[in-house]
């Protein structure tokens, strides 16, 4: 029997996206299938930024730099507000200086472009900012619109022939001979191979296939203002991410970007949690006000007119799953990219490289689902 | 126009002057009343113009709720001029786009 | 204030709120009410006109009396009013995060009743942005309470009685109805009040509707147009209305982010103003949240009160406040005042949506 698709995309995230578009640019028959609509999940409530800092060197940095290329190319004519003005972590105690000292002449060394600011220099980038020790500043880095992301690659995939259900929960799978069938709200559909970029949904996916990932959850809260003057350049972020240096039960960071519409996104406070969880916590909202306040006090009159959360996933190694899963040998994984929109155009690309003809970079081997086992039995 | 005398609400008697700024004319207005009122008495019905396509803005709603209202009051952008009530001194600017803003010296 | 802990928290001081409150507060609740206004009585101060219905909704009483009475017997009773107070979060365990200057407060309450009110509806035409097309709830703060016309000449837009009342109140406040357009064959609102303006010589365009606001920057004049059966503009047969102000009555939609952020179902009612939070035959639409008033469909503000009193005295009974006895009258007195309210060719109408809406979510909440 003749399966009716060549690939069947699960998730219509920014990296289901990404890889829908890559692959029916290779007049491969795609179909997208998504739950809710585009964009729902983590890939429409993030703050688009787009970093470079606390990307490893070598295969993912090759990855964000073919992302930002990518973007350029497209950005006038697609208007995804793509602008790298540079970024700007926090440094808030003396400790996170020392720590940063030591990181940015690290990666310095590594070809890094990175600058750590004392004191009032941070003003120097971002002049409302105030009460800070110091930053490390990337120049490279940036934000970029993530709906309009998301409707480029949803649009391009649409051109090249991809057939879009939105609105169609996948329910479960079925090997069949020559390839898998996904069992959805609106029917059954088959695919030679099934890829799977459901981010934080996964999981509960999986289990019945006795797949089971080591992936937590991470629910982010971020709010945002009306429009406002400009008053912030570029994404501004917390130490913390770059330091590592969390203080113990502390999960409210302080961060937020400016929209090119004059909106500020204010973020983020973070919780780790068992369940996909997008419930708002008033705790949260008010702690990470009063700290985005602390940094800020000259946008005390701004109004905050709405706020949301979404779900990220974490896994114990903090690198995605990204390849074919070893119970299902027809489904390939793509999810837990960390910071997916500095990376999906790439991973789309890539992933249809792969799939399609075989071009296989052995540095991929550190982010297969196939390590989790193996992990196990050398422990 | 101001309603001076109303067949059911009487007539509004002598009130209190207060007087504002509205781009840099001064114009009097009536101690707690609106700053839209206020403007709509002496004509003045242009609160913004929109970011992109330039366009004018004025009250719509009147309680607060839609925002198409808002002027630059004091240096603050985006203030609700239908539910802000008029204070001595105030300085009241058409709002361009998002507007402009500095911080103030505390 | 943070954390204190209240038998009521209100949300929003028009009719259907201060009902509920001193319904609650009458039978021994400690009732907060909360309100982003600078004034109590929601929409009811701007209302100078004599009510409708029978003699104890209040009838042949102007509308801001009635607010008058209201707060007089929230005062009495000990209800707690707190205005230029917005709440903008309903969290778990009937947290209400209300704003007030520049502070976020914390407030827990036993029972939240929500009375959050309304919208009003805009129309799209060409130039319905333009300063000098306002609402018709606009025009009627301007006149009645700011004392300040929103223009001389006005087309009003919308034969509801509020499009009817307002023209009215613009013409006693001294300004010119230049003409009232609307879409649908027949007069809206009730005869009385299209007879009034009428009497004064306004003419009402029917089975037409606003085509242009013209001007450069502002209003300085109206295309209008009749309509064909599928209320599509015939363009040809178009002329201008000079006027400074157009002023738009088309009605109301309920004003549900608080309800829904609550937790509230949408359910969706053309009758009712469009989507308005599911709530049982005692206004409870969450175990612990109740509706009343606009936000839980669009009536007029005689049955916002009366629902607000039901909330009010279902709150008061979930929390143990009330007794037996009265129990087997008190609903049914309600209930009665509300069927009285909902009679007649545009009342039965809304009574049956109500009806329509309890059991919709009723299906709703088994299949759960």
């Amino acid at each position: 029997m003749q399966n009716e698709y060549d690939y069947i995309v699960v998730g219509a995230g920014v990296v289901g996206l990404a890889i829908t578009r890559s692959l029916a640019m290779k007049n491969k028959r795609v179909l997208l299938l998504e739950r809710q609509d585009f964009g729902a999940a983590a890939s429409g409530t993030n703050l688009g930024q787009l970093s470079v800092a606390d990307r490893a060197a070598g295969l993912e940095i090759e990855m964000v730099k073919e992302t930002f290329k990518a973007y350029a190319e497209v950005a006038a004519e697609y208007g995804l507000e793509y602008e790298r003005k540079g970024g700007l972590c926090t440094l808030e105690t003396e400790e996170d200086i020392a720590i940063a000292e030591r990181l940015v002449a690290e990666k310095r060394a590594k070809g890094y472009n990175l600058e750590l600011l004392y004191g009032d220099q941070v003003r120097k980038v971002e002049p409302w900012i105030e009460n800070l020790k110091g930053g490390v500043y990337s120049p490279d880095e940036g934000r970029i619109n993530p709906f309009k992301v998301n409707h480029w690659l949803l649009q391009e995939a649409l051109d090249a022939g991809a057939i879009y259900l939105s609105h169609t929960e996948v329910l479960g799978f079925e090997e069949i001979e020559g390839g898998m069938a996904c069992l959805s709200t609106e029917g059954t559909y088959t695919a030679g191979t099934v890829i799977l970029a459901t981010g934080s949904w996964s999981k509960e996916l999986l289990k019945p296939y006795g797949i089971e990932l080591p992936m937590g959850y991470i629910r982010g809260t971020a709010m945002v203002t009306q429009a406002f003057p400009k008053v912030m350049n570029g994404p501004v972020e917390d130490g913390a991410f770059f330091t590592g240096n969390v203080p113990d039960g502390d999960t409210i960071y302080f961060g937020g970007v400016q929209e090119e519409n004059g909106t500020i996104v204010i973020a983020q406070a973070n919780r780790a949690g068992e369940d996909y969880n997008t419930a708002i916590d008033n705790e949260d909202l008010t702690k990470m006000a009063k700290l985005f306040l602390s940094h800020y006090p000259a946008l005390k009159d701004i109004q905050i007119v709405r706020a949301w959360s979404g779900n990220t996933t974490t896994t114990e190694d903090d690198e995605p799953f990204w390849g074919f899963s070893e119970e299902l040998p027809r489904m390939f994984l793509a999810i837990a990219f960390k910071g997916a929109f500095s990376l999906a155009p790439a991973v789309g690309r890539r992933t249809a490289d792969w799939l399609v003809d075989g071009s296989y970079d052995e540095r991929y081997e550190k982010w297969s689902p196939l390590r989790v086992g193996r992990c196990e039995e050398e422990a | 126009m101001r309603v001076e005398k109303h067949p059911i609400l009487g007539d509004a008697g002598q009130r209190e002057t207060v007087n504002i700024t509205v781009d840099g004319r001064v114009i009097q207005a009536r101690k707690g009343e609106s700053i839209s009122a206020a403007m709509l008495a002496e004509k003045l019905r242009i609160c913004r113009h929109t970011t992109k396509s330039k366009e004018a803005r004025g009250l719509f709603c009147g309680i607060g709720q839609c925002t198409d209202c808002v002027m630059q009051v004091n240096g603050v952008p985006n203030v609700r001029t239908c539910i802000t009530e008029v204070q001595e001194g105030m300085t009241i600017c058409t709002q361009e786009g998002v507007g402009t803003w500095e911080a103030k010296d505390e | 204030m943070n954390n204190s802990k209240i038998d009521l928290l209100v949300v929003g001081a028009g009719p259907a709120g201060l009902g509920a409150a001193i319904e609650a507060a009458k039978r021994g609740a400690k009732v907060l009410v909360v309100d982003e206004n600078a004034r109590p009585g929601g929409q009811l101060f701007k209302q100078i006109h004599k009510f409708f219905g029978s003699k104890e909704h209040m009838a042949g009483t102007r509308g801001f009396t009635i607010g008058e009475k209201l707060l007089q017997e929230a005062k009495e009773h000990g209800v707690m009013v707190m205005l230029n107070t917005l709440a903008w979060g309903i969290f778990k365990d009937n947290v209400v995060v209300v704003k007030k200057d520049d502070q976020s407060y914390s407030i827990q309450a036993r029972k939240v009743v929500i009375a959050t009110g309304a919208t009003e509806n805009g129309l799209s035409f060409k130039g319905c942005t333009k300063p000098g097309v306002i609402t018709g709830g606009a025009a009627q703060t301007m006149v009645n309470i700011q004392r300040v016309t929103p223009g001389e000449r006005i087309l009003m837009v919308g034969t509801g009685n509020v499009g009817l009342i307002v023209s009215y109140q613009l013409m006693q406040a001294g300004a010119d109805v230049v003409g009232i357009v609307e879409a649908a064959p027949t007069v809206g609102g009730y005869d009385v009040h299209a007879n009034k303006v009428r009497k004064a010589g306004v003419p009402i365009y029917l089975g037409h509707t606003v085509v242009e606001a013209l001007g450069a920057n502002e209003v300085s004049g109206a295309v209008i147009a009749p309509v064909d059966c599928n209320f599509q503009p015939k363009k040809e047969e178009a002329f201008q209305v000079e006027c400074d102000t157009i002023c738009l009555a088309v009605g109301l939609s309920p004003r549900i982010d608080l309800a829904l952020n609550a937790g509230c179902e949408p359910i969706f009612s053309p009758v009712l103003g469009g989507h308005m939070p599911w709530h049982d035959q005692r206004m409870r639409s969450l175990t612990d949240v109740y509706v009343a008033g606009d936000v839980a469909g669009i009536e007029e503000a005689s049955t916002a009160l009366e629902e607000g009193k039901l909330a009010g005295v279902a709150a008061a009974d979930d929390l143990g406040l009330l007794g037996s006895e009265e129990r087997d009258t008190i609903y049914q007195e309600i209930e009665s005042r509300l069927n009285k309210l909902r009679s007649g060719l545009y009342g039965d109408k809304r009574r049956v949506a109500k009806l329509e809406l309890m059991e919709k979510g009723c299906e709703n909440h088994e299949q759960r």
